[in-house]
């Protein structure tokens, strides 16, 4: 069996929200909005998870991505497109 | 009684909210998204913890008591139960922080009770037959004649039945 992580974006902000969903968040390690991070498939993280799944965007993955991995993904791809105008 | 200074209802009186007593169109669209994405988000640790062999009681009670998007009757979604309401409903966009929390289930309200279908069991328990989960008394559906054989048939019999209350 290979090891899964959640991936677990914060989409929504707490803001407002009670104290005990946002220490869930800082638990999990959430600070701000469309942050992400990983955490292993175990029962103390879905129940975690649970707990703000209003909030938070999920995936389940094979490997957490690293901090220089997951700004990669972000990156633009690099140089142009020459559009042409459409033969009408 | 025209010009700047005529008498209107924010200048006479100060403040004046104007919340619209029910939802959008656009508004509905996007609460019904946000209900999807809960249930995917809860259908994504479930299907990964399903794989590991594992189980989390606060997963099987929200599976168990809370309907999904597709099951909940429009009634369900867009307005909640208020004692203090006409008719004991309001919208959802009273409730605060509506965006962010899950809001589902509600208890029966008198104009339901009246119903014969609806009126002895809960949407929940009705839910829960249709899955096979509960054990529902036949004879009770007299208006429908029978039980529905299909969750749409359901939702559409209560639609049409709650809009004529």
């Amino acid at each position: 069996m290979s090891a899964s992580y959640f991936r677990v974006t914060l989409h929504r902000s707490a803001i407002g929200l009670p104290e005990r969903t946002r220490g869930v968040l800082a638990a999990l390690g959430l600070r701000k909005r469309s942050q992400t991070v990983f955490h292993p498939v175990e029962p103390q993280f879905a129940g975690m998870i649970m707990k703000v799944k209003e909030l938070v965007r999920v995936s389940e993955v094979d490997r957490a991505l690293s901090p220089k991995e997951l700004r990669e993904e972000r990156r633009p791809e690099r140089g142009f497109w020459l559009e042409k105008a459409v033969p009408r | 009684m025209f010009g700047a200074f005529r008498f209107t209802n924010p200048l006479s009186g100060g403040l004046l909210w104007k919340t619209p007593w029910r939802l959008s169109r656009f508004q509905k669209t996007r609460q019904r998204r946000r209900l999807r994405a809960v249930d995917s988000v809860v259908a994504t640790i479930d299907a990964a913890l399903a794989k590991q062999g594992q189980t989390l009681t606060a997963l099987d009670t929200w599976k168990e008591k809370m309907p999904t998007e597709a099951e909940m009757l429009p009634k369900d979604k867009y307005t909640i139960f208020d004692r203090k309401e006409k008719r004991y409903r309001k919208g959802i966009h009273k409730l605060p922080k509506w965006t962010r929390v899950s809001q589902r289930l509600n208890p029966l309200d008198t104009k339901r009770r009246s119903v014969g279908v609806a009126g002895r069991y809960s949407t929940l328990r009705i839910v829960q037959s249709l899955r096979g989960e509960a054990d529902v008394n036949e004879s009770a559906w007299g208006p429908m004649g029978g039980l529905p054989r299909r969750l749409g048939d359901f939702v559409q019999y209560c639609n049409s039945s709650f809009r004529l209350l």
